[in-house]
């Protein structure tokens, strides 16, 4: 068995693809760009989210209330 | 005066990482660790995936994951290591998944009770090659007499790849021996 196992070394590997470091670059670079538009994206929307709640939460008072926040005061 | 590529192929594994910790896209640090290690990453993938396009999409997949976790390298092993282990890793989970895969192919060709007595028993015939040998073994012991055998590594260094303890990745490789001698008595 010790001869069958020592013949997996004998095994040809080949090389690597000659356009594999290019490949790897474009492989990271798209990565990267995703990562980026998917922050982007997420921290936009949190903004946006907090932009109009902030309006929502204020249309809410004026109607209930039927007075606007006192801008002085905040 | 030496340039910042020479500066960066004469550090070791270890302060080559933390360059490439530093740089905030892929750098000439992080084409340095490339280059290093690109060999023995396209070995252990084409070793364990035994596919030419396979192994570049893993050794791909490695690199991809060494640059977005590069700040996690914590300094319990050494650099080269960790390298290993995430390669080694990355062809199991694609190895695994191709498994599953086929399994769900062939689930859909022919039916689930076709295919039990296959994977149970040997291929007809113990002159089948190597590989396909190894292949009657479960995916880590296959890695484990791969990297053993196939590129000398030493237990210490498998030990460290696959998280377990040098006695039992002795006793692991081992096992897959006799595993294999039970099954192919002739070879």
């Amino acid at each position: 068995m010790k001869d069958f196992l020592e013949q997996l070394a004998e095994l040809d590997v080949r090389e690597p693809p000659a356009d594999f470091d290019r490949q790897l670059h474009r492989r990271l670079n798209r990565t990267l760009l995703v990562q980026h538009l998917l922050d982007f994206v997420v921290g936009g929307i949190a903004w946006s989210l907090g932009h109009f709640l902030r309006a929502t939460l204020g249309w809410l008072l004026f109607t209930i209330t039927g007075r606007f926040p006192d801008r002085d005061k905040r | 005066m030496p340039s910042a590529s020479n500066d960066l192929a004469n550090c070791s594994d270890e302060q080559l990482a933390a360059e490439v910790a530093r740089e905030s896209s892929d750098g000439p640090a992080f084409v340095a660790l490339v280059e290093r290690f690109r060999p023995r990453v396209w070995r252990i993938c084409f070793r364990l995936l035994n596919n030419e396009q396979d192994a570049a999409d893993a050794a791909q997949e490695v690199f991809l994951r060494l640059f977005l976790h590069r700040a996690r390298f914590a300094g319990r092993s050494k650099y080269a290591t960790w390298v290993h282990a995430v390669a080694v890793k990355t062809c199991l989970t694609m190895r695994r998944g191709r498994g599953r895969r086929l399994r769900h192919e062939n689930i859909a060709a022919e039916g689930w009770e076709a295919q039990q007595p296959a994977k149970a028993t040997a291929p007809e015939g113990a002159s089948l090659d190597l590989l396909a040998m190894l292949d009657t073994l479960s995916e880590e012991d296959r890695a484990l007499l791969l990297l053993k055998y196939a590129e000398a590594y030493e237990y210490e260094e498998l030990a460290a790849i696959f998280e377990i303890s040098v006695s039992a990745c002795k006793m692991r490789i081992s096992r897959a021996r006799e595993k294999l001698q039970a099954r192919f008595p002739d070879s």
